[in-house]
Order: C-alpha cells, then sequence, then structure tokens
C-alpha cells in the first residue's frame, strides 16, 4: 500500500463526555498518509477514548472525524474496520479459545494466502506458536499477537494502544522497529507511556492532558516544551 | 513419565478443534443407528424415531448455544411452531394429500423462521446478550405456549391437534415405523453433517470468535449483529423442522410441544452431551431419553426431581456441559499426577 491509497484522517472539535467528565475536548487534528503518530499523556488524558472514538467503540458527542472525504463519525464499528482502521486495545484482546492461527484467519480477509499468514507470524515472532491456544500465550505474545490481527487486516491505519505494556526491553525494541517498517505504508497512531520508546521512534508526538492537545510536533521539540514538562514528563 | 506428559500436551494443540474425533464419532453413531432397525421391534422403533428427532432438536440448539454462548431458553417455541404449523395445515386446511406434508413443512419451518428473524432482530441487534437474552427468550417460550392454549379454535387448546398424516414426500408414504425411522434417521444425517460442514469452516472460526469478544470481532469488521441473528434463524428453523416432522410422526401436537419443560429439557440434552460438539447433543438425548425410562418406572415423580437437580447442578457446577467438566477433571488428576515426583 501507498501514502496515495490511504485517505487523510481528520477529527475536527472533536469532544466525547462521560456525564459531567469532559473526557475528550475540542481536538482538532489530521494524520497524514502513512505518518507516524504518538500519544502521550498522564493517565486519565482521553488518550484510549480518542481512539475509541476514532474507531467507533464510542459515539463523539459533538465534532466530525474524517477519512478522507467520509465523515465516519456515527458509524458502526464494524464498518469503519472495513474501511481499513484497526485497532489494537490497551488490554490484549485476542480470541482465547482459538490457536494463535486462527486469530490471524479470522483477522484476515478470507482470501488471504497462507504466506501472507505465515509473514505476519515471522514479523509478531510467534512461528513456533502458531498452534497454541490463545489463552495459553504469556502476556508479551499476545500483545505480538494482537499487532499480527491488526497487520493480518491489511489496514491503512493502525491504532496501537499501549503496544509495549509488559514488553521485555528486547520486545519493546523490536515494536519500534518494526514500527518505523511500517512508516509510509500505513498511517499509525501510538499510545505510548515507556518515553525511552517514543524517543527512538522520532515521531510526531501529540501530548494530551485533560482531554485537550496541549502540544504537537516532533519529540525532541515536545520534550523541551516547558507546559509538556509541567504537566507530564517532569523536569530533569 | 513427565516426558510423555509434556508430550501428550503439546499434541492437544493439534487436535484440540476436535474435528476428527467428533466427525468419527458422529459416523460411528449413524452407522449404529442405520442397523438398529434389524433389531428393534416396530413398537421401539417409534421411539427410537422420536428420539432421533429430538436429538435433532437438540443439534438445533447445540448450533447457536454451543457456538455462540448465548444460551437461548426459547427453543421449544420453535419446536412447537414446527409442530403446530404442520398440525394446522393439514387439519384446517384441505389440500392435496400428495403437498399437504411439504405444506406442512414448509408453513411450519417458515413460521419458526419468521418468529426468530422477528425477535431475534430486535433483541440481537438492541445488543441484548448473555443471561438478559436468555430471560426474554424464555418469556418468548411462556407467551407461545399461552398461545397454544388459549388460541383453541386454532390449535386445539389444551388438547391440542389430533390427525396429522405422516409425511408424504412426491407420492411416497413414510407410513410404517422402519420408514419412519429411516426418514427421521436421514433428517438427523442431513442436519448433522450439514452443520458439521458449516461451523468447522470459517462460519465456525467467526462464531467462536464472537464468542470470546464481539467487541473485537467487530474491530475487525465483522457484522456480529448479523451473524448471530442468520445463525438464531437456522437454528430455530431446523428446531422447527424437527417438530413438523416430530408432530407428523406422532400424528398429534399438544401444547408440550411449545412449553418450558421442553425447553429446560433441551438444554439438559444438550448438556449432557457436551454443548459445542454437536454430535454431543444428540448421544446427550439419548442417554436422558433411557435415564427418564429407567427413572420413572421406579417412580413418576422421581424424573421431575431428578431433572431439576441436574438443572441446579449444571448451571452451579458444570457450566460448560458434563463431558468439558469430566475432561477438566481428568486433566487436572493427570497433571496432579505429573507434577508429583
Amino acid at each position: 500500500m501507498t501514502p496515495a491509497d490511504i485517505p487523510v484522517l481528520a477529527l475536527d472539535g472533536v469532544c466525547r463526555n462521560f456525564g459531567a467528565l469532559r473526557a475528550v475536548k475540542d481536538v482538532t487534528e489530521s494524520f497524514q498518509p502513512g505518518e507516524l503518530n504518538c500519544i502521550i499523556g498522564p493517565n486519565g488524558a482521553g488518550k484510549s477514548t480518542l481512539l475509541d472514538l476514532i474507531c467507533g467503540t464510542l459515539p463523539v458527542t459533538s465534532g466530525s472525524i474524517a477519512f478522507g472525504e467520509e465523515a465516519i463519525h456515527g458509524l458502526p464499528g464494524d464498518r469503519i474496520a472495513r474501511l481499513g482502521i484497526a485497532r489494537k486495545f490497551q488490554v490484549p484482546t485476542v480470541f482465547e479459545s482459538l490457536s494463535v492461527l486462527e486469530n490471524l484467519q479470522v483477522a484476515a480477509a478470507p482470501a488471504a494466502s497462507a504466506t501472507e499468514l505465515e509473514r505476519i507470524l515471522g514479523t509478531t515472532h510467534l512461528l513456533d506458536d502458531r498452534e497454541v491456544e490463545a489463552s495459553a500465550l504469556p502476556h508479551g505474545k499476545k500483545q505480538w499477537l494482537e499487532i499480527g490481527m491488526a497487520l493480518a487486516m491489511q489496514p491503512r491505519v493502525l491504532l496501537l494502544d499501549e503496544p509495549t505494556a509488559g514488553l521485555s526491553v528486547d520486545e519493546t525494541r523490536d515494536t519500534a522497529q518494526f514500527l518505523s517498517e511500517l512508516r509510509g505504508s500505513v498511517t499509525v497512531i501510538v499510545i505510548e507511556h515507556d518515553m525511552a520508546f517514543v524517543r527512538d521512534l522520532a515521531a510526531r508526538t501529540l501530548v494530551l492532558h485533560l482531554g485537550e492537545v496541549i502540544a504537537s510536533g516532533d519529540f525532541a521539540d515536545i520534550e523541551t516544551n516547558d507546559l509538556v514538562r509541567d504537566v507530564y514528563l517532569g523536569r530533569k | 513419565m513427565k516426558a510423555a506428559i509434556s508430550q501428550g500436551r503439546s499434541a492437544t494443540p493439534a487436535t484440540r478443534r476436535g474435528l476428527r474425533p467428533t466427525t468419527l464419532v458422529a459416523i460411528a453413531t449413524l452407522v449404529v443407528l442405520a442397523a438398529l432397525p434389524l433389531f428393534a421391534k416396530s413398537y421401539a422403533l417409534t421411539s427410537y424415531r422420536d428420539v432421533l428427532l429430538l436429538a435433532v432438536f437438540a443439534l438445533s440448539l447445540d448450533i447457536f448455544w454451543g457456538r455462540t454462548g448465548i444460551l437461548s431458553f426459547g427453543h421449544a417455541t420453535f419446536f412447537g411452531l414446527g409442530a403446530y404449523g404442520m398440525a394446522v395445515v393439514a387439519i384446517h386446511f384441505e389440500i392435496d394429500p400428495a403437498w399437504v406434508s411439504l405444506a406442512g413443512l414448509l408453513f411450519g419451518v417458515g413460521l419458526a423462521a419468521a418468529v426468530a428473524t422477528l425477535v431475534g432482530y430486535f433483541i440481537l441487534y438492541g445488543g441484548v446478550r448473555g443471561a438478559y437474552f436468555t430471560i426474554v427468550t424464555l418469556a418468548l417460550t411462556l407467551i407461545a405456549h399461552h398461545v397454544a392454549v388459549g388460541w383453541s379454535d386454532v390449535t386445539g387448546g389444551d388438547s391440542g391437534l389430533i390427525g396429522v398424516p405422516p409425511i408424504t414426500l412426491f407420492g411416497y408414504a413414510f407410513i410404517g415405523s422402519t420408514e419412519s425411522y429411516y426418514l427421521a434417521l436421514a433428517v438427523l444425517t442431513v442436519a448433522l453433517f450439514g452443520s458439521m460442514r458449516l461451523l468447522h469452516g470459517r462460519l465456525g472460526l467467526v462464531l467462536a470468535a464472537i464468542r470470546d469478544s464481539e467487541t473485537k470481532a467487530r474491530t475487525l469488521g465483522y457484522r456480529t449483529d448479523r451473524t448471530l441473528l442468520l445463525t438464531f434463524v437456522a437454528s430455530a428453523s431446523l428446531a422447527a423442522l424437527a417438530g413438523a416432522v416430530y408432530a407428523a410422526g406422532t400424528g398429534f401436537v399438544a401444547p408440550d410441544f411449545i412449553a418450558l419443560l421442553l425447553s429446560t429439557e433441551v438444554i439438559i440434552w444438550v448438556a449432557v452431551g457436551g454443548s459445542g460438539t454437536l454430535i454431543g447433543p444428540v448421544i446427550g438425548t439419548a442417554i436422558v431419553w433411557k435415564l427418564q425410562q429407567e427413572i420413572s418406572s421406579i417412580s413418576i415423580a422421581a424424573w421431575p426431581i431428578a431433572l431439576g437437580s441436574f438443572f441446579i447442578l449444571l448451571v452451579l457446577v458444570f457450566p460448560q456441559g458434563l463431558p468439558a467438566y469430566l475432561l477438566k477433571k481428568v486433566r487436572a488428576l493427570r497433571s496432579g499426577k505429573g507434577a508429583a515426583p
């Protein structure tokens, strides 16, 4: 897939309230085709909620989300998924009673070739575990499996909620490596807490605080931003 | 010793879906059933025929409950609609005897499919799952039962309708006990292999995925509401087919065919045989039927007590069904031994 096949994902004045709590406030951002983006911010900043709004798990309270020409807010989640927007949840969500390979088969199109699935098993270091029931996988491998499932959908936009949570240092480095490889072919939005990981990615970074985007730009610039250091990164 | 056990473990995932074993058991069971008329008396054969059709009914519940994990307490409604549909067409309308069976089958199955679509659409697309689905479908059975008893002009009320003719297809009447037995066996065979073929393929995989996490399945692009509704309607239609052929076999319908007790019994047949295995419920039906004969011959009152007790155990002790429970116990015993030095 080349960036030309991927529409721009644009959020305009997106808000989401839970009762009196304003979880996401007036977020206006656009994500360019094939671009790698990170979202950082303290707990409760509204990061996961923002992904929920994009992939249709939650409806927006107000504002609009467009994927190219098409307005996608208000569409059911399965419809949004079929447009090519894939999601990895914060808590690894795989089909526990199915084997690793079956999980990928469910995620992939019915016409997906065996070699394609084989390639994804390789990318996600799961070649030896293909017959293992997903419930028996250790946490790290579940994370990888869910990323593999997202890849099997051949997505145009990949939303990853804390892909490195619970991973070892080596696995985290592998994740950064393979996300970098996706650059240019898939629009990726990653939520992360691991600052070393975000620094490695050197991606465009958004900082969310109390539901608002308080800064965005290169991570190097973000790191030296006074406001961001006050609310999130802390001062050295 | 240890190596042997761990090897046995690692072999589990490959056969874990249990395609081959259940298919083999299914073939073996059907071969035995096909040979049964050679040894059974004509009277016993009509009882066996009824058991086969009840087994189709149990299979229909397993297609939905066993695969989606959502328990329907309303399956007697669909069995009953099939039976009543058949009886009403045969008794209240003057249709050419050569075609009346086909008309009755179509009407009964069509009626059940329509009710399942209507009810299923509102509750499944409305997001009703789990225990709430069970409760709504339980209410459905109660309503259907009241209609069957109350609308006596059409349904014959408490006494039901007598005089449903045997199935006649393309000029051939399945009148004798052997003929009707083989008809029931044919229905069971087609239903069993048809559902195995479908559910061992991609559809089965998708249903298992929905059972594990419907939200995740939806974010993968599956229209889970629609998949569940289609499965529910297919399951209800098969239940109705079993009911229609059953009514033609016994020659009558009664409100028992559309009652809560039957909805409960079919759940137990599936649970005894192992839900999700397709062939299990068929065997479970036969086992429970045999038990019922034995226990009722001691005391008529003993059976409902046994049934109720089993149901409580089912909910509290082995919600996954009897075979899964026993398998788990055996595995725990084996791994317990393996851990000991």
